[in-house]
């Protein structure tokens, strides 16, 4: 059982206190052909397997029933003496308190009949007693204590087979006991005992058994990232499941080879697999393998970054698992409102037999009941605490999903709009060229091809800082640092943009206060962080204006401050400046384009380089962006 | 005889000069403006018979003028540009009154017949 079931089942438990209900299994017509035999046979023996037959009949809905015509049973077993009933029935009662988690009640029965079991030599009774024990310790939790546990379980059943002889039942022992050693990572032990089961069901002809056990190997192979051998034994596995016709577990197959190409990267093949298994598992109505292959597509789409298929399939995982949760929620309540009733029945025989202790029991029961009031009002707000926690990470997981997903498509549109706008003036001035060549001066396909070019180059920009932005949210940039010597970058930063600055006559203008100023930066990302604030700083100063560049000291550390004349940024869209893709009031003031992506690659940088960056800006008065270098 | 005026209203510098030269090489005299408010300057003092407008013009939008051509109950047939035309701004910009939405790139002929059929009828 899983956490997450568990603690629903606490949930239902503290619920269910307040609200009993007897399920009932009357109305049966094989059960009262059961009565009716019962009622007629003298024969000990013939009247317990008719008990036995007919706590079958209520195990699935009235388990304190079938409980309590199983210790009928037992009883009239121990009268006869007939130890292999005995040891039977109580592996039947066993498991059904394993089914209702009541586990100490079923060890004690278990380790009672393994005792007979092996006492007579029965030794497959015994096998069945271990594998139980196995499986109780298994629903105690998944941690290497409880594998370990279960795995001596299932090997002692598997001595006790082997002494019985019985190879099919050998096999899907040592099938268990390789899947145990591989939840205990421990995966070479996994493959030698997946590998023993596989060669006895192969002597035995057991198709579906070798289908599932060469599943499990691929299994393995896929954890130990060995995922060609994975794929081969995957496949084998699906090859034998579409020749026997298991509907079922080919979803599975399909399942486990969509994983397998998942973490080999190969997504598309993933994607293919994985909606196969989808199709099959929808078609054979599979809810657990159809949640397994939305879980599936969810991470291959969301490892594509395609994160509007990965939302899509993220919220039919949810949804199926929300539905899922609910139907076992359901059948848990059937399941504690049973097990209550078992123990209420079991209690009121108790009582009539013990009648002398009853003041005894009461104190000890009210105790009892107003420590678990305590421990359950405790346990009730931390399921609370916890259930609230996981809903908010999933809440936060669809979020960012959306987040992302919002922030893709505003980039489709950017793209479309910035990149079509452009495309226009070259081909419109190509078309024109063509159709009035003749009219044309030299003089206007000079200018028209001067607009093309720099048309163009902001095309190259445009495209250029969506990928630097991209690769910088991809962690694609390295930083390499080194020592700097601050003031020559600086001057060859200048005469870099000094082309820009001529065509509107603006003076770029540096100013340093010391020669030799040093950092440890990494001086090409620098570079770009001040060539984009100072390419900002032309674009938004008027014509024959000044920029400043200047470089001092501030309370020890160094200081590259770019200081323009413009008009400033407005005080309400200041909060935005940084983000990616805002655009501003203010507009450059030669016609220069903006596509709001500078600023953002300014801070991202900065942000790499451990760079503060700060600004000061009055309307009017123009604006100067800060470089607090480490 | 006077010339046909047509207004063209783009926030690009390149790409107002490429459309007004379009349209004067075609015999049309022109006007232009970079953002609404100097559009509906230009519309109250000139007699357009047309306005080619784009529909984002920096902080102002092309559906300013056409609210302004509505208020003013003036005739003038608006053609809205757009590099990004989806349904639910197609619907927005005829609600408002554009005669017709020209998605960009376009052809430099498709837009000239365009024009020229507008103006026929």
């Amino acid at each position: 059982m899983n956490q997450r079931n568990l603690i629903f089942s606490w949930l239902i438990f503290a619920l269910s206190l307040g609200s009993i209900v007897t399920a009932s299994a009357e109305n049966n017509p094989t059960a009262d052909s059961l009565y009716a035999a019962i009622e007629a046979t003298e024969d000990d023996t013939t009247k317990i397997d008719l008990l036995v037959a007919l706590s079958e009949q209520f195990e699935e809905k009235d388990k304190a029933k079938a409980v309590e015509i199983l210790n009928s049973a037992l009883k009239l077993a121990t009268a006869a003496d007939s130890k292999i009933r005995q040891a039977s029935i109580m592996r039947a009662i066993g498991n059904i308190y394993i089914s209702q988690a009541d586990l100490d009640k079923a060890t004690q029965l278990l380790f009672s009949s393994i005792k007979i079991s092996e006492d007579i030599k029965e030794w497959e009774g015994a096998a069945s007693a271990y594998i139980l024990l196995g499986r109780l310790h298994m629903e105690k939790g998944m941690d290497d204590n409880a594998s370990k546990n279960a795995l001596k379980y299932f090997i002692k059943s598997l001595h006790a087979l082997e002494k019985a002889g019985n190879k099919k039942r050998i096999a899907t022992v040592l099938n268990n006991i390789g899947t145990a050693y591989g939840s205990m990572n421990d995966y070479s032990t996994a493959i030698e005992y997946l590998l023993k089961s596989l060669k006895i069901r192969e002597e035995i002809k057991d198709d579906a058994g070798i289908a599932s056990t060469l599943s499990n190997i691929g299994l393995i192979y896929s954890h130990q990232n060995d995922y060609n051998k994975a794929l081969i034994y995957q496949m084998k596995s699906l090859v034998i499941r579409e020749r026997i016709g298991d509907k079922k577990m080919i979803a599975n197959s399909m399942n486990n080879i969509g994983d397998v190409y998942a973490k080999q990267g190969e997504y598309d093949k993933a994607v293919e697999w994985l909606k196969k298994g989808l199709k099959h598992a929808t078609e054979i109505g599979n809810k657990n393998f159809e949640k397994n292959s939305y879980e599936g597509l969810m991470e291959v789409y969301e490892a594509k970054n395609d994160f509007a298929n990965a939302l899509v399939y993220a919220r039919k995982y949810e949804e199926l698992k929300d539905m899922m949760l609910n139907a076992e929620s359901d059948e848990q309540i059937q399941e504690l409102e049973t097990k209550y009733e078992t123990e209420k029945k079991e209690k009121t025989i108790q009582n009539l037999t013990q009648e002398q202790l009853a003041k005894e029991t009461e104190i000890v029961r009210r105790r009892t009941v107003n420590t678990s009031v305590l421990i359950g009002a405790a346990v009730i707000a931390l399921v609370l605490l916890f259930t609230y926690r996981t809903y908010r990470q999933k809440q936060r997981a669809n979020e960012l999903l959306t987040k992302l997903d919002k922030e893709k498509n505003e980039f489709l549109g950017i793209a479309a709009h910035d990149l079509k706008n452009p495309l226009q003036t070259i081909i419109g001035y190509c078309q024109m060229q063509t159709s009035y060549f003749d009219k044309l001066s030299k003089e206007k396909i000079l200018k028209q091809t001067n607009n093309i070019e720099i048309t163009s180059s902001r095309m190259l920009d445009l495209v250029s800082n969506l990928l630097d932005i991209n690769a910088i949210e991809d962690g694609l940039v390295k930083v390499d640092k080194e020592k700097t010597t601050l003031i020559p970058l600086l001057e060859k930063i200048t005469e870099g943009i000094e082309n820009q600055a001529l065509h509107k006559s603006i003076k770029v203008q540096l100013n340093t206060t010391e020669k030799n100023m040093e950092v440890i930066t990494d001086p090409l990302l620098l570079r770009q962080i001040i060539e984009n604030l100072l390419s900002n700083a032309i674009k938004y100063s008027p014509e024959s204006s000044q920029v400043l560049l200047s470089c001092t000291r501030v309370n020890g550390a160094i200081e590259v401050a770019i200081k323009d004349s413009g008009q400033g940024i407005p005080v309400n869209e200041q909060e935005r400046l940084f983000k990616k893709f805002s655009t501003l009031s203010t507009r450059p003031t030669a016609g220069e384009s903006s596509h709001g992506l500078g600023l953002s690659i300014v801070k991202k940088l900065s942000d790499l380089l451990n760079i503060q960056v700060s600004f000061e800006s009055e309307q009017g008065k123009g604006s100067t962006f800060k470089l607090l270098l480490p | 005889m006077s010339q046909t005026k047509i207004l063209v209203v783009d926030d690009e510098i390149i790409l107002r000069e490429y459309l007004t030269e379009l349209l004067e090489l075609e015999g049309f005299s022109t006007l232009s403006a970079g953002s609404a408010a100097e559009a509906i300057g230009l519309l109250k003092n000139n007699q357009a018979a047309l306005v080619l407008s784009d529909l984002f013009l920096g902080q102002s939008s092309g559906m300013e003028i056409l609210q302004h051509l509505k208020l003013t109950e003036a005739n003038t047939p608006c053609y809205i540009m757009s590099a990004d035309l989806t349904e639910e701004i197609r619907g927005k910009c005829i609600h408002a009154g554009a005669k017709g939405l020209i998605k960009k790139p376009f052809d430099n002929s498709a837009i000239i017949s365009l024009i020229r059929n507008s103006l026929s009828h």
